[in-house]
């Protein structure tokens, strides 16, 4: 598994994760979770839904070299032929995208009448 | 009209027709099996076929392989070539236009955008007889124009289900950091089965299963000999369908009319083959409560043979089936009436009564 380090310029305030789907008309859900340096849990970060696709995770100084699990998934509207999908993540601090990429983990693909998921695993660092 | 009386009037309508036919009960089939039920049920398909392109062929594929863009359709496409000819019993379909509808904000948006993301293309080959090596290929679009149970257009749907899958997800202990995708998706699989999420996506299909939807389809095949890419197609046919669906009146959750045309013409060798055979028919289904339900359709079928106006004809197909669930026999009792009248290839009127007792109702939204 993939650890993703986000790097966020010292100066930043608050962060945000969006998770989207730019290209193609797929419905995206998940939850975020957080832990601490030593990797032990530390509780839910958020939920994502269409309604709520980003929210804050607090700033740097509070979420800095914890690690964060983004546990995604693309809602499956019983497609046959099965549709494309791509999923696309970013970190945004004080509004400004710091880190977008699609997830390594199930960022693409195809969904057809079962949800499929995606994982998105990173650590926020600061940039020096 | 209320649609309650609607309702007591369509049932005292099929009742009637009942009565009217009790004189034909004596020689009616009285096999309980429901295939015959089935099959005046199932003769007419009043709806534009899934692929219709697979309508040209003599047989349906049996296995589609499902090209995610358009691009591996065509790479697909490729691979059905063996040298200088098609090879016999490859098929595959795709969304030709799924990079049109954008994100889900603009899907929701535009109707354009929607009837672009769910148009499919599909192509297919097969023998054109058995023993024959002469090949089918054929190619075919289906447009789903308007479609008003499309879960997707629905904001709505999205957000519920998404939240009673975040829920599912988030009760519980967290993962470890480490869990794999295949964990993740165990997860999703178990939180997307749960009962909430069944109750929203089982809701949302009663609610929307006859909403409004105007379909179209076409498709066109060669058959070529021995399969050969160039230079011997003998006949070529093609296909047009329309199809118009939507409640017997608005609000209605209950009953469904479903309108279909549909023409096929070929270019044939011999003079008494069909060139054109065109359907019209309409179809009224009712799931009145959860142990009685309802099926009315007629259809026209006209047969043309341009070489020979003799061999012209059309035949009318009718069909009123009644379902009724008796929970003592945990069954279903059917009574249908209907079939073909008299045309060439059937000397007799077929019109006729059938009653049967069987396990699992026929008529399904």
């Amino acid at each position: 598994m993939g650890i993703v380090p986000v790097l966020v310029p010292p100066d930043s305030g608050a962060l945000e994760v969006l998770i989207a789907s730019p290209s193609y008309p797929q419905d995206l859900g998940g939850v975020l979770w957080r832990y601490r340096p030593d990797k032990s849990a530390d509780g839910r970060a958020g939920s994502f839904t269409p309604r709520v696709p980003k929210f804050s995770i607090g700033s740097l100084v509070t979420c800095k070299g914890f690690y964060f699990r983004l546990e995604g998934y693309v809602v499956h509207h019983n497609d046959s032929p099965p549709t494309p999908y791509q999923v696309v993540v970013t970190i945004a601090a004080d509004g400004r995208p710091v880190h977008s990429e699609v997830p390594e983990q199930g960022g693409t693909g195809v969904v057809g009448d079962q949800s499929v998921a995606f994982l998105y695993v990173f650590q926020i660092q600061p940039a020096t | 009209m209320t649609p309650h009386r609607t309702c007591g009037t369509l049932v005292l309508l099929l009742l009637s027709l009942g009565a009217l036919a009790r004189p034909l009960l004596a020689s009616a089939e009285s096999s309980p099996d429901s295939a015959a039920i089935i099959a005046l049920v199932m003769s007419v398909p009043y709806g534009v076929p899934s692929s219709p392109a697979f309508e040209l062929l003599p047989n349906k594929p049996d296995l589609v392989t499902h090209a995610s863009t358009p691009n591996d359709f065509q790479a697909g496409l490729v691979s059905w070539l063996d040298g200088s000819r098609m090879r016999v019993g490859v098929a595959a379909d795709t969304r030709p236009l799924v990079r049109a509808a954008g994100s889900p904000s603009n899907y929701r948006r535009h109707w354009w955008r929607q009837a672009a993301f769910r148009m499919t293309l599909a192509a297919g080959t097969a023998l054109a007889t058995s023993g024959s090596k002469d090949v089918i290929t054929s190619f075919g679009v289906r447009v789903p124009i308007i479609d008003l149970g499309d879960s997707r257009a629905d904001p709505k749907f999205a957000q519920s289900i998404i939240e009673a899958i975040n829920q599912g997800l988030s009760s519980g202990e967290q993962p470890r950091l480490d869990e794999t995708l295949a964990q993740t998706q165990a997860r999703i699989d178990r939180a997307s089965n749960l009962p909430e999420v069944d109750k929203i996506r089982g809701d949302f299909s009663r609610l929307h299963w006859n909403s409004p939807r105007v379909e179209l389809g076409a498709a066109g095949s060669v058959t070529s000999r021995e399969g050969a890419l160039q230079g011997t197609d003998r006949s070529t046919q093609g296909g047009v369908w329309v199809g118009i669906s939507g409640p017997l009146w608005r609000g209605c959750r209950v009953g469904q009319l479903t309108a279909l045309g549909k023409s096929i013409w070929s270019r044939v060798s011999a003079d008494s083959d069909e060139t054109d055979r065109k359907l019209g028919g309409a179809r009224i289904r009712g799931f009145w409560s959860e142990s009685f339900t309802t099926s009315l359709e007629a259809a026209r079928i006209w047969s043309r043979h341009t070489r020979d106006a003799t061999l012209n004809e059309h035949w009318n197909h009718y069909a009123a089936v009644m379902e009724w669930r008796v929970v003592q026999l945990k069954g279903w009792v059917g009574i249908a009436y209907g079939g073909d009248t008299r045309h060439r290839g059937q000397q007799k009127d077929e019109v006729s009564l059938r009653y049967a007792l069987y396990r699992k109702a026929i008529l399904s939204r």
